[in-house]
């Protein structure tokens, strides 16, 4: 807001700059939850940041998860180059640790071979309901969650869908919290989402999925919200690259959680 | 105990220069002593010469307007001057202890034709003193200020070695340091913000500042506590002659300054307030949000101070001021708060001394209003109690002993938040408040070695104690809590303590020029929680503790001064090379606001800076100002940043070149122009991008390894008054200033975007604050 308040006299225009070109990587986004359809591993390679080309798919690899009991192989998509899917009925367990092994047909910024390892935390919250109501300050739609509150700091990551459709689909959309400071015992109307006026008519079905995620991926979205937000000279710390639990220098993140969700319907007035 | 045997090592060396110094000296001599003020209105002159023709040695005088010299019975031809005012030339018999005062009349403004005696002391030239450029209010004013607030902190910015923090901001790095690398004293009061408006304008009032002086590094060892600089500020002392007062009425404030005798000779006082109305323009607005929002700020000075007699004379002096914005939603409001007290008290004509009480506040909160389980207040603080003794004990008329303590005790409330209304979703939080002492012993000397050489050899010895009660967290090698201590209320839980040598030496070439050389070691052990370039109001200090070391600074630097036509003109050269241990950094993405594991996010390395700084001023005539070019580096070495590899601070820039210049064309119009050059601003930028969940998230450079365009800018000015000569009662003057004349689009930020268009095409944005800024401004004075 201060900020806004020092851009009242600015002005942007945009500039030409040189970047450094070149600067390769492997990319890995990764999900194990325990529903298998929202379950892959897709590979890719970092582009130049002014290139406007779609960004090169890695193919071949040879990518296994392991559970710590089981090794489970992933094959590649035959419609979608580097999209790596698990095997059918293969799911992810809360309270389980897994490990994902990469291997390359050809090395990538020096290495063949990569690893994460990923906790899926336990789900221990429900939804008992959520509402619409109007806020008539900022008018606009908030979604707002009533739910026991689960004991201990938790991170939460939430997306929404109107008429089943993921609306949230980007990483920079997505909601996270984590639930320090707020009141244990229950979350009595929390204020979780706000939803444009313009974008939900009455009848309309909105979902709210809530998913209970690692601390260190809460970290990893929001520094990569971070990175694509603007910076500015007096608040914003210097530019960093985003964490990655994928180690020798990958780039990208694989994440296991767990969700629930539950939906309502914007009534008429 | 190493630390004992270097102190007790010091002292002895000390006791056998000064025998040395004193020697053939210390029989049948009397003391010539007193004080030097201004005739218009009875300041004091910190920086007066006193020179004895026939010795063709001198004096200044200290801050305080005080000078004693000590020599043998004899009669003297004594010239007490000071630039811009007249000389004054006594024939003084000295039989016995002399004391003298000396008022001195503010030249005519005849301009290039003031005399100035060849017999006057160049202090520039003789003073062992490095790296140090003082600033009356006059020469302050006399700069185009962006509108038109006349700024010391922007007049600083035009210096060699000090740059901004960034454009617009009253933040400034000096010799590459950050900006919580400065102490900036007003009135011996530690002002923690020095900035209104988000740092648009320093907190500051021109009208209320008698002179400000910068010591670039090397600090004389009454001070400390800092890596980078001093920015000592004085205010007006107050008339003492009659009463006056001048003011202001600009596009962002006005102001008003009174001051007058209370006793006239005898105690006078000084008040000065300015007040910003962007609030009053907003209600203009048809957009009622807009309407309904509160914006400003506002600052008061006010000193007194009473000359109880020769020999004792008391200041009270204070500051108050507050930067308050308010709309339907959301509340905030910061500032600083600070008292002062001092007593100078001659114990004999050889021995002056200046006892000082501290008080200062620096304090900020927001909140958020609406009607909504989410709203808060969150408030955070620092206070100082701070007391200290400072001793000049003129030895002889070669030895010149400083010697003197300061304690101050750090109250640091990092901040709680609690939730205001009834249904709050927000936990009430707090972190807990913790306190330090910071004490510091020092003695110094200064002593001449024959008429050409001069030494000051200085030791300051800093204590830093953390007091209980606190929790003190144990961190891994990530800066992850793992274990915690708890010490009791009154604990002495930590002490750091460190030796700070001061040492700096002059050799007269000639009468009017000089080679000089100093060292300088100085301890920071508290510091700004902030990563930000510019910085916010919104930050913490914190202090050393055992998770977070002192930060170190050794600074060698030498020069040439060369005066030239009797002090109208002076020059100089520096070099200077230092090098930081324990430099603070933070973590990436570190959280550093309401963060009990703060320590946690700190990590520490090194730092190294070098580079030459040249300066030609002229001081007197028509034309008066400078030209300024500095070549300077700045580096850091941070484990965990970079990888571990050194990058450029994020105040290297190594290109600084500056012109300032006043025409007088005739005593009722004057031209006014400042033009800068900065290398651009190390800068990280992304060379890469990867995709993750449907969007495009940037892979960056080493940090720093780009830059920002250069930067540089042209403001111009044009004065006008009315017959200053004329006896009326009130005098008008008008200024016309013009920042960024020639509306060069100075890059603030550079951010990359994501077209939204065609979402696979991204590019470079610059955002530029200020195109040409015209302003108007009425002056008045009474």
């Amino acid at each position: 807001m201060m900020l806004g308040l020092v851009m009242l006299s600015a002005c942007t225009e945009r500039i030409d700059i040189e970047l450094e070109e070149g600067y390769i990587k492997l990319a890995v986004e990764g999900y194990l939850t325990p529903d298998d359809s929202l379950c892959y591993v897709r590979l890719t390679e970092t582009g130049n940041y002014f290139s406007n080309e779609p960004v090169s798919v890695v193919s071949n690899a040879v990518i296994k998860v392991d559970d710590g009991t089981d090794t489970v192989l992933l094959h590649e998509d035959f419609d979608k180059a580097g999209m790596y899917l698990f095997p059918e009925g293969f799911n992810g367990r809360p309270e389980q640790n897994y490990t994902l092994d990469v291997q390359l047909p050809e090395a990538i910024g020096g290495y063949t071979e990569y690893r994460a390892n990923a906790y899926m935390p336990a789900m221990t919250f429900h939804i008992d309901s959520i509402a619409l109501e109007l806020n008539t300050s900022f008018d606009f739609w908030m979604l707002t969650l009533y739910a026991p509150n689960p004991p201990g700091r938790n991170f939460y990551m939430l997306q929404q869908l109107t008429n089943d459709s993921l609306v949230t689909a980007k990483i920079s959309e997505v909601n996270v919290f984590d639930d320090e400071y707020l009141n244990d015992e229950y979350f009595y109307g929390l204020a979780v989402m706000g939803i444009d006026k313009e974008d939900i008519q009455p009848g309309d079905k909105v979902t709210l999925v809530v998913s209970l995620i690692s601390e260190d991926y809460y970290n990893f979205i929001l520094e990569a919200q971070t990175e694509m937000q603007p910076h500015d000279p007096m608040f914003s710390g210097p530019p960093a690259n985003v964490r990655s639990n994928v180690d020798n220098g990958a780039v990208g993140y694989f994440a296991a959680f767990a969700s629930t969700s539950a939906s309502t319907y914007l009534k008429a007035k | 105990m190493n630390t004992l045997r270097h102190i007790l090592f010091f002292l002895l060396l000390f006791s056998v220069c000064l025998t040395l110094g004193a020697s053939g000296n210390v029989k049948n001599e009397y003391s010539l002593s007193g004080s030097i003020t201004d005739k218009s209105n009875g300041e004091y002159l910190p920086g007066a010469t006193v020179y004895i023709t026939n010795l063709k040695k001198g004096t200044a005088s200290n801050v305080y307007g005080y000078y004693s010299i000590s020599l043998k019975p004899d009669t003297y031809k004594v010239v007490y001057s000071y630039i811009g005012y007249n000389d004054i030339t006594l024939e003084i018999e000295l039989l016995s202890d002399t004391s003298i005062n000396i008022e001195l009349m503010p030249a005519a403004k005849n301009l290039d034709e003031v005399e100035i005696t060849d017999k006057a002391v160049n202090v520039q030239v003789t003073s062992t003193q490095m790296s140090v450029t003082k600033m009356d209010n006059k020469t302050i004013k006399s700069i185009p200020a962006l509108l038109g607030e006349v700024d010391l902190i922007k007049a600083l910015q035009l210096l060699p070695g000090v740059k901004f923090a960034a454009e617009g901001s009253s933040g400034i790095s000096v010799r590459g340091g950050g900006p919580d690398q400065n102490l900036i004293l007003l009135d011996e009061a530690n002002v923690y913000n020095a900035g209104h408006l988000m740092g648009f304008f320093s907190v500051f009032n021109n009208d209320a500042v008698k002179s400000v002086e910068l010591y670039k590094g090397d600090l004389p060892a009454k001070y400390g506590g800092r890596l980078s600089s001093l920015v000592d500020i004085r205010m007006k002392e107050g008339n003492m002659k009659k009463f006056h007062g001048n003011g202001g009425i600009g596009m962002i404030s006005s102001r008003l300054m009174l001051e007058g005798p209370i006793v006239k000779d005898k105690a006078s006082f000084m008040v000065a307030g300015r007040r910003s109305y962007a609030d009053l323009f907003l209600r203009l607005s048809k957009d009622e949000e807009i309407k309904n929002n509160i914006l400003y700020f506002y600052d008061i000075n006010g000193k007194v101070n009473y000359r109880i007699n020769q020999n004792n004379h008391l200041y009270l002096s204070g500051y108050f001021g507050k930067d308050v914005f308010k709309s339907d939603f959301f509340g905030m409001n910061w500032g600083n708060a600070t008292g002062t007290l001092r007593w100078n008290h001659i114990f004999d004509e050889k021995l002056f001394s200046n006892f000082t009480v501290v008080v200062n506040r620096f304090n900020y909160n927001l909140s958020y209003k609406a009607d909504s389980p989410f709203a808060f207040l969150w408030q955070s603080a620092i206070t100082d109690y701070n007391a200290k003794g400072d001793f000049t004990w003129f030895a002889n008329p070669n030895n010149k002993v400083t010697f003197g303590f300061s304690t101050i005790y750090h109250d640091f409330f990092p901040g709680t938040i609690e939730g205001t209304s009834d249904d709050s979703f927000i936990s009430n939080y707090a972190l807990a408040s913790n306190y330090s002492l910071e004490s510091a012993l020092y003695l110094s000397n200064e002593q001449k070695i024959g008429n050409r050489f001069t030494i000051k050899y200085g030791l300051r010895f800093s204590i830093f104690n953390n007091i209980g009660p606190a929790t003190v967290y144990h961190y891994d090698n990530d800066g992850v809590a793992t274990d915690s201590t708890v010490y009791g209320k009154g604990d002495f839980y930590h002490t750091y303590t460190g030796l700070e040598p001061r040492i700096g030496m002059v050799f007269l070439l000639t009468e009017s020029s000089s080679l000089k050389l100093s060292y300088s070691r100085n301890n920071q052990y508290i510091q700004q929680a902030q990563n930000s370039v510019a910085g916010s109001p919104f930050s913490i200090w914190f202090p050393s503790s055992p998770n977070v070391k002192p930060q170190s600074a050794d600074q060698v630097a030498t020069g040439y001064f060369r005066n030239f036509k009797k002090g109208m003109f002076e020059a100089s050269v520096e070099v200077y090379y230092k090098s930081i241990k324990n430099a603070v950094d933070f973590r990436d993405f570190a959280d550093l606001l309401l963060n009990k594991f703060l320590e946690g996010q700190v990590l520490e390395g090194k730092g190294k800076g070098y580079g030459i700084e040249l300066m030609f001023r002229k001081n007197i005539g028509k034309l008066t100002g400078w030209v300024s070019y500095a070549y300077s580096r700045a580096f850091k070495e941070v484990a965990g940043i970079n990888d571990g590899n050194a990058y450029p601070s994020s105040y290297d820039r190594p290109n600084d070149f500056s012109i300032v210049a006043n025409y007088d064309l005739n005593p009722r119009i004057s031209f006014g122009l400042s033009w800068i050059y900065l290398t651009g601003q190390p800068v990280t930028f992304p060379v890469g991008k990867f995709e993750y969940g449907g969007d495009n998230i940037p892979v960056y450079s080493d940090r720093n390894s780009y830059r920002m365009p250069d930067y540089h800018r042209l403001d111009i000015s044009f004065t006008w008054r009315d017959d200053q000569t004329r006896k009326k009662r009130f005098h008008n003057e008008f200024n016309i200033s013009i920042y960024n004349a020639y509306n060069r689009k100075n890059a603030w930020m550079i951010n990359f975007q994501t077209d939204p268009v065609d979402p696979s095409v991204t590019y470079a944005e610059m955002t530029y604050l200020f195109g040409i800024v015209p302003t108007f401004t009425w002056n008045f004075r009474f």
